[in-house]
C-alpha cells in the first residue's frame, strides 16, 4: 500500500512497517484500524500497516493481517514476549516500527523517524536513577510500546531471550522488566519529549502536540484506557472513524 | 545538573545515610535524606551490617547485584569489597568509595572466576528467589549471606504471593538450609553454603 498524503506528496527512499499487536479481547478491531486511520494522518511517507493478530474480524481491507501464532513458537508465561520474535528478519524486515494499539501519535513521525539505531521508550517520566537503585525491586523505566529497528538490529534480543529463557521465564512476568534488568546497559531509547504518558505527567491528561506519542495503558501500575479517556482524547481517536 | 551528576549524588546520599544509620544504632529507619521507598532498603541494610559485624570476621566480600549501600561496608570491618552488577551508579562513584567493580550481570553472566578468591558472598533476595541451578554461578562453596527482608518473603512471583517455607523450596534453599528462619538468624553451616539473614519483625 502506498499512501498519498494529500498534495504534500513526499518520496522517501524506505517503506516503513508500522507493526502491532492484537489478541484476546481486550481490545477490539476498531483500536486497530484508529491507529491505522492515525498513521495515514500522522505519517508523511510510505508505510505498510501489519497487524498480528489471533481475530481479524473488523479489520480495514488495507491492514496486512498475520497470524500472531507466528510470534509463538513455544509457550510463555512472559507478557508481551511475542515481540522478541518481531526482531527475527525472517518474521519481518526492512525498517521497522512496533506500536502498541493503546496510543495516539500526536505529530508527523516521518519528521522524527530519521536515525539509524534501534529505539526504545525510556519512561524519562520516572525517576530513573531510582530505577537503577532499585533495579532489582519491580522498578522499570523501560517501555516497549514505541520500538524501531531495521533487519536484524534487535535480533541479539530474540537470542538473549532464547539463551536465557528458563530463567526469564521463571522469573519475569512481562518483557518490559526482563528487558530491564537483562539489557536496559545495552539497548537505545528515543530522547525526552518524543513520548509521554497520559496518567504519569505533571500535570496528567494533558494535550501535548510537541511530543509524537503519547501513551495510555502503560501496563506498569498505572494508566487509562483510549476508550476510558474523554474528552481530547476521545475527539482524536475517533476523528478518522 | 548533569544527569551523571544526579545519578551520584543519588547513590551518595544513600550510601551515607544507611552508612550514618548504621554508626548511629538507628535501627528504626529514622532517615531524613531517604524516600519512604528507599526505607526498606536502609533498614535490610542496616540489619546486614549488624549481622556482618556481630557474627562473621569474613574479609573479602563480594556484593552482588544491587546491594549498594553495602560498599560502606569497607568503612568498617571488611578488607576488600568486590561488587557484582551493571549498576551504572555503582561506576560513577567506584573510586571515591573505594571498592573493586565487575561490570556484569550477575542473573545472565558467568561470574564463578569472580568469586574464587572471596569469603564470603551476598546475595541481594531477587537472585535468591530464583531457583539456583538456574544460576550460571552456582558455588556452593562459598559462604553465603541470603540478603532478605521480611518484604520479600511474600514476593509476588506470577501473581502467586509465596510465604518463607514455600520459597526455601522454590529457591531450593531448603536443600542447603535446614534450619527454621528466625530473626536475624545466621548459620554457617561448616562453611558448607549458604546463610540467610531471616526475618526481624
Amino acid at each position: 500500500m502506498i499512501k498519498t498524503y494529500g498534495k504534500t506528496w513526499l518520496q522517501t527512499s524506505t517503506v516503513i512497517n508500522f507493526i502491532t499487536l492484537k489478541w484476546g479481547t481486550k481490545y477490539g478491531p476498531e483500536y486497530v484500524n484508529r491507529l491505522y486511520a492515525n498513521l495515514l494522518n500522522a505519517y508523511n511517507g510510505e508505510f505498510e500497516f501489519h497487524c498480528f493478530t489471533d481475530d481479524s474480524k473488523g479489520l480495514h481491507p488495507a491492514i496486512h493481517v498475520r497470524d500472531i501464532a507466528l510470534l509463538r513458537p513455544t509457550s510463555s508465561k512472559c507478557f508481551t514476549i511475542e515481540k522478541v520474535y518481531l526482531f527475527d528478519p525472517k518474521v519481518i524486515s526492512g525498517k521497522c516500527v512496533l506500536l502498541d494499539l493503546d496510543i495516539l501519535i500526536l505529530k508527523d513521525l516521518s519528521t522524527y523517524l530519521t536515525f539509524d539505531e534501534p529505539r526504545f521508550i525510556k519512561n524519562h517520566w520516572d525517576d530513573t536513577a531510582a530505577g537503577e537503585l532499585l533495579h532489582k525491586f519491580g522498578h522499570c523505566w523501560i517501555n516497549s510500546s514505541f520500538v524501531t529497528w531495521e533487519n536484524d538490529q534487535l535480533l541479539f534480543v530474540k537470542e538473549f531471550y532464547q539463551k536465557n529463557k528458563e530463567v526469564i521465564e521463571f522469573k519475569y512476568g512481562d518483557l518490559d522488566l526482563f528487558l530491564f534488568h537483562g539489557l536496559r546497559n545495552k539497548l537505545n531509547y528515543h530522547p525526552q519529549n518524543i513520548v509521554y504518558s497520559y496518567v504519569n505527567n505533571d500535570p496528567p491528561y494533558e494535550y501535548k502536540p510537541d511530543h509524537y506519542i503519547i501513551l495510555f495503558n502503560t501496563s506498569h501500575g498505572k494508566g487509562t484506557e483510549l476508550h476510558e479517556a474523554g474528552g481530547w482524547v476521545d475527539r482524536l481517536w475517533k476523528k478518522f472513524d | 545538573m548533569r544527569q551523571e551528576d544526579g545519578l551520584i549524588d543519588y547513590g551518595k546520599n544513600l550510601i551515607d545515610a544507611v552508612y550514618e544509620n548504621y554508626k548511629n544504632n538507628v535501627s528504626d529507619l529514622g532517615l531524613k535524606v531517604l524516600t519512604d521507598r528507599h526505607k526498606f532498603l536502609a533498614y535490610r541494610d542496616y540489619c546486614n551490617c549488624k549481622l556482618i559485624n556481630d557474627n562473621i570476621e569474613y574479609k573479602n566480600v563480594a556484593i552482588i547485584g544491587n546491594n549498594l549501600p553495602l560498599v560502606y561496608l569497607k568503612n568498617l570491618n571488611a578488607k576488600h569489597i568486590k561488587v557484582i552488577d551493571e549498576n551504572i551508579i555503582l561506576k560513577l562513584i567506584q573510586k571515591e568509595y573505594n571498592f573493586e567493580l565487575v561490570y556484569l550481570n550477575p542473573l545472565f553472566e558467568d561470574i564463578t572466576e569472580h568469586l574464587k578468591d572471596v569469603d564470603l558472598v551476598i546475595y541481594p533476595n531477587t537472585e535468591a528467589l530464583v531457583p539456583f541451578n538456574m544460576l550460571k554461578y552456582r558455588h556452593t562453596k562459598v559462604n553465603a549471606l541470603v540478603s532478605n527482608f521480611s518484604f520479600a518473603y511474600f514476593k509476588v512471583i506470577n501473581n502467586i504471593a509465596y510465604g518463607i517455607e514455600d520459597l526455601m523450596d522454590i529457591t531450593e534453599m531448603s536443600n542447603i538450609i535446614d534450619s527454621k528462619i528466625v530473626s536475624l538468624y545466621f548459620n554457617d553451616l561448616e562453611k558448607k553454603s549458604f546463610s540467610i539473614l531471616g526475618s526481624y519483625d
